[in-house]
């Protein structure tokens, strides 16, 4: 997530557009592990960013690092230039199937609809804030 | 990284579903076909082999796949024999029988291909659904700033 830094756009803003980018990217990912339900050997994957952009935000448990140099140690979670590094990962899994399968369909399922909704969510959100710069823009009108 | 990558693997999926339920239909259609041109024996059960193959047309996608673990399409690599013997069924009057008197017939468990039929349609719909989610997602995106 990059700085933002002008008084138009705060960063919250710039919290809720990286959070689309990962929730679209997550979905590909849930897509990925449905489409293979029957693959002989695939292990399913997992992607992870909301604690990275709590810890980002300053939010999360630990307190973020300040940066002012390109050589100081970043918070976890963030790439050199101050992305996000989302964590993908393939999934620990009890029950392995007698193919090697480890993708379990109802949760995929879950995750799918949980991405699908959080991600109008985030950009209901958005809309409401360009609602409220386009009325201040008109003038209240 | 974008719908059309979630779009494409999900419709690979159905592609691959659509294979499936077609062989299946080919061993339903023939359970009991004890000879097949060109070949020796009855219909031997076929059966479709799934592959999962990196997904990623762009220059980019690639790239960022060689680094992280990767998102897979599912494509159907191979439909194969099915090695099991064929069931032997007593009936003499067959213009198919041996000195015995029995029959080879196909070795389809017509149960087991309605099993697999349900669960390829399944897999079917969840495809779908995902799908439908990401197409759903697309359209929400393109609402932002829309008044």
């Amino acid at each position: 997530m990059k700085a933002v830094g002008n008084q138009i756009f705060s960063r919250s803003d710039a919290v809720l557009e990286t959070s689309l980018n990962h929730r679209l990217a997550k979905q590909n990912v849930i897509a990925s592990n449905i489409t293979n339900e029957h693959t002989p050997g695939y292990r399913a994957l997992g992607y992870e960013f909301e604690t990275q952009l709590q810890e980002a935000v300053g939010s999360g448990s630990n307190l973020a690092l300040h940066v002012s140099s390109g050589r100081h140690i970043r918070t976890a979670g963030l790439t050199a230039d101050g992305d996000l590094r989302p964590d993908l990962h393939v999934k620990p899994s009890e029950s392995v199937g007698n193919d090697g399968n480890t993708v379990d369909s109802d949760q995929e399922m879950a995750d799918l609809a949980e991405t699908q909704i959080l991600y109008k969510a985030t950009v209901e959100l958005l809309n409401r804030k360009f609602a409220m710069l386009r009325y201040g823009i008109n003038g209240g009108r | 990284m974008g719908f059309l990558q979630g779009l494409r693997i999900s419709s690979s999926g159905l592609a691959a579903e659509r294979v499936r339920m077609n062989v299946i239909s080919e061993n339903l259609a023939n359970a009991n076909t004890t000879k097949v041109e060109g070949k020796e024996g009855p219909y031997r059960r076929k059966d479709v082999v799934f592959t999962a193959r990196d997904s990623g047309l762009t220059f980019d996608e690639l790239m960022r796949q060689a680094m992280d673990p990767n998102l897979k399409e599912v494509k159907v690599s191979d439909i194969v024999e099915d090695k099991k013997a064929p069931r032997m069924v007593f009936n003499p009057s067959h213009p198919e029988a041996n000195k015995e008197g029995y029959v080879a017939m196909p070795n389809i468990s017509v149960m087991e291909e309605m099993v697999n039929m349900i669960t390829s349609t399944r897999s079917f719909e969840a495809n779908t659904t995902a799908l439908n989610a990401t197409k759903q997602m697309a359209m929400e995106a393109i609402t932002i700033g829309r008044s």
